[in-house]
């Protein structure tokens, strides 16, 4: 047993009971760990049609197969259920501190099932776990919940033998609370596991949060050897800077270079330096110049949100606000910041820096140029709990609808909601977050809102599956098109795009991949072809490798020949396959989130895209304009290349069998 | 160390081979499908940057790396040294 404790921990919220379950070996060859472990337990214990807000959803919260063996850029964590907001599999995952705090408490996922008849948190510790009440928690913001629930730890054990890892716990805010199914699970005074409605399923079972606070030890099997990977990945980061004259006003033109109608393959780890600096935000004005940033609801361009709004995005302006840069456990890259913000939110002193996707979600998207009050905005997502992509996804969809009649100022109760106006959307999100009014409408995302709303506003609603789609625009980057329809947790930008594929270098690695090392056409990006099939099925099955070791994404995108993911399963666990038997497990795993699916009745051709994703009608302005992406056969060639059913992307029999799938 | 055919053939004719990430306005024709340049015995950054036709060859020598490492326009190439430029990258 290496690399992973043998064990997982189930709580029944409904009866209270706690009790261990010891996993087989086998499990962990097939599943491998944290998405995959989920995904196993969950295929095999939620019934099919189970309410994802009722007793019968179950939420885990996974720590990764790495996680804590020595290796580096494999500190996360990840919850898993069935999403309320798309009605089939659910997961997200996050930094911080959590997925080592889960091991060291002797678990590698803690399975939560049932419904509380009051609001509690669980702890655990040497004492092992027990659940306390949270009554006096309920309704507070994430951030302050966490430093409560910690506080009281920390009194309660004033008297024992200290410990030298601090715990760590994850909480909801107001509108997991509230079950806004665009609610997610913070962790680290604000960190997100923010999509799928997470959040939700965490407020519905009246679990406010967790303490973990346990202290045993991650095995791994063979430490020298892992530590010589970690090594030889920390030296090539460090020398990772981008240069000193590299200032973010040259962002732009960097950026208009990548929207070339050739493409260049990129060595990934060349991209750490920027991580380094300015973390995601230099994506704020190198996507936005070249159409990779959607603008103003996904019906604009840089055309629309040019330079006089998007300079005051530049990222220098938001790391001269960084007074603290900081690293998720076992990172070595650190794109993550703490911002000074007192003179903008009166008596916060310091909020996290915003990431891209918040910072396009409330910028371009709704045409808001007044930096100041993103970062307000995402102070109040992180204090109320909610994902900052669904919200300014549906903050979109209500000026839309305000804009075209839908929604009147009645409805709005006086906010003038058009394109721009930073403190009606402020008051939006405020709505949102607390269901007051209007919000309560828009709480639970895109697709239900209009579904509700009626009178055409489906037109307004851009998402996929039910989940609001995320900042990168697959006019740009097709491939990005493929993954927000096919994945079975759909609309999410982390799975794999052709600049993942490009960077990530699977080929140095894995026998099938195609090479990408000379330059080619950008319209090739847009072809049905095998090359791009081989792709997306690498990016999905490496993916899933990269989520079940607790990886971060952006390590997977410094590429497979630095960040030596295959090598690191093989040191730690001793197991000893080959990087083409391990895609094989990404397969399995890949397979089963989607059977999952199957399962509870969803059918895999409903996660379309929302037409003005794929420009049906092109946009007639801007960089992506006339740009089509023929995304239907692409689609089917994902499934077909992946072994589910070309024509309805359901798993075909053999392939169940051929990843002994049928045995698990 | 035993070489392979081809490199002991480029080693008498005194040239090497070196992997390139080549950065954007580069000619595609100067890079074989597996991604190498072959260059004479000797070559040095600026002797690559002009075989790959880089326009503003001062800027790219500032954003070029050899083996992850600093790079200047002197700085000579060996058979099987990596190049990369540092880019733009969309996603995260």
């Amino acid at each position: 047993m290496s690399g992973y404790t043998g064990s997982i921990l189930w709580v029944d919220l409904s009866t209270d009971t706690i009790k261990e379950e010891k996993v087989s070996a086998k499990v962990y060859k097939k599943v491998l760990g944290g998405v995959g472990l989920g995904a196993y337990f969950l295929y095999n214990h939620i019934p099919a049609g189970a309410d994802p807000l009722g007793p019968d959803n179950i939420l885990g919260f996974m720590s990764g197969l790495l996680t804590g063996s020595g290796s580096v850029m494999t500190g996360r964590w990840t919850a898993v259920c069935k999403s309320p907001l798309t009605g089939g599999w659910g997961d997200a995952n996050c930094g911080g501190n959590l997925s080592p705090a889960i091991k060291r408490c002797g678990y590698d996922g803690i399975f939560f099932k049932g419904v509380s008849s009051v609001p509690v948190y669980l702890i655990i510790d040497d004492k092992g776990p027990r659940l306390k009440q949270a009554a006096h928690l309920w309704g507070k913001d994430a951030i302050e919940s966490e430093e409560i629930i910690l506080a009281e730890y920390a009194d309660e054990n004033s008297n024992t033998k200290s410990n030298k890892t601090p715990a760590a716990a994850a909480v909801i805010g107001p509108a997991g609370e509230n079950r806004s199914l665009i609610a997610g699970i913070s962790n680290d005074a604000g960190r997100y596991a923010a999509r799928s409605g997470v959040g939700a399923v965490m407020g519905s079972k009246k679990l406010k949060g967790l303490v973990l606070a346990g202290r045993k030890k991650i095995s791994c099997y063979d430490p020298a050897a892992t530590k010589e990977i970690s090594k030889e990945y920390t030296a090539k980061i460090k020398k990772q800077n981008i240069p000193g004259f590299v200032r973010g006003r040259f962002l732009p033109l960097l950026g208009k270079l990548l929207g070339m109608k050739r493409v260049f393959p990129i060595d990934g780890i060349m991209v750490a330096g920027g991580f380094k600096r300015w973390g995601t935000i230099f994506n704020n004005t190198t996507s936005i110049v070249n159409g990779d940033s959607p603008v103003k609801n996904w019906g604009g361009s840089v055309v629309d949100y040019h330079k006089g709004y998007y300079k005051h995005l530049n990222p220098d302006y938001i790391i001269k606000r960084e007074e603290k840069k900081y690293h998720c456990y076992s990172c070595v890259i650190g794109c993550g910041g703490i911002c000074r913000v007192a003179d903008i939110i009166p008596g916060t002193e310091h909020t996290h820096k915003p990431e891209y996707e918040t910072v396009c979600s409330f910028g371009p998207l709704l045409m808001n140029r007044n930096e100041k009050s993103i970062y307000i905005i995402n102070d109040l997502c992180n204090r109320g709990g909610i994902d900052t992509i669904s919200t300014g996804s549906t903050v979109a969809f209500a000026i839309e609808c305000y804009e075209n009649g839908i929604i009147s100022k009645k409805d709005t109760e006086g906010l003038e909601l058009c394109w721009g106006n930073e403190k009606a959307i402020i008051a939006l999100v405020k709505k949102i977050i607390a269901r007051e009014g209007l919000g309560d409408l828009l709480a639970d995302g895109v697709r239900e809102a209009s579904r509700r709303l009626g009178a055409g506003s489906g037109e307004y609603a851009v998402h996929a599956g039910g989940q609001e789609g995320p900042m990168h625009d697959p006019k740009f980057d097709p491939l990005f098109g493929v993954h927000y329809s096919v994945d079975p947790t759909p609309g999410r930008h982390t799975i794999g795009s052709g600049l993942y594929y490009t960077t990530a270098q699977l080929w140095e690695r894995v026998s099938w991949a195609p090479k990408v090392v000379k330059s080619y056409l950008k319209e090739e990006e847009y072809k049905a072809d095998e090359k791009n099939a081989l792709k997306s099925a690498a990016n999905a099955y490496y993916k899933q490798l990269v989520d079940a070791a607790g990886g971060c994404l952006f390590a997977m995108i410094t590429g497979a020949q630095h960040w030596r993911l295959f090598d690191y399963f093989n040191t730690v666990t001793g197991w000893n396959k080959t990087p083409d038997e391990y895609m094989e497990d990404g397969r399995r795993i890949y397979t089963l989130r989607q059977l999952f699916n199957i399962k509870h009745g969803i059918e895999p051709k409903s996660f379309k895209l929302h037409r003005r994703m794929i420009g049906d009608p092109p946009l007639i302005e801007g960089p992506l304009s006339g740009r089509y992406v023929d995304i239907d056969p692409m689609i089917q060639n994902h499934w077909k290349q992946v072994g589910w059913d070309p024509s309805n992307g359901v798993p075909l029999p053999e392939t169940v069998k051929k990843l002994a799938l049928d045995k698990l | 160390m035993i070489k392979s055919k081809t490199e002991n053939t480029l080693y008498s004719m005194n040239m090497i081979k070196v992997r390139v990430y080549p950065p954007p306005f580069s000619n595609p024709q100067a890079i074989d499908e597996d991604g190498y340049v072959e260059l004479f015995s000797g070559a040095l950054v600026k002797d690559l940057i002009k075989e790959l036709d880089i326009p503003f060859a001062r800027l790219a020598v500032l954003l070029c790396k050899v083996n992850y490492q600093k790079a200047k326009a002197a700085t000579p190439l060996q058979h099987g040294d990596t190049v990369s430029f540092i880019t733009a990258f969309a996603g995260g």
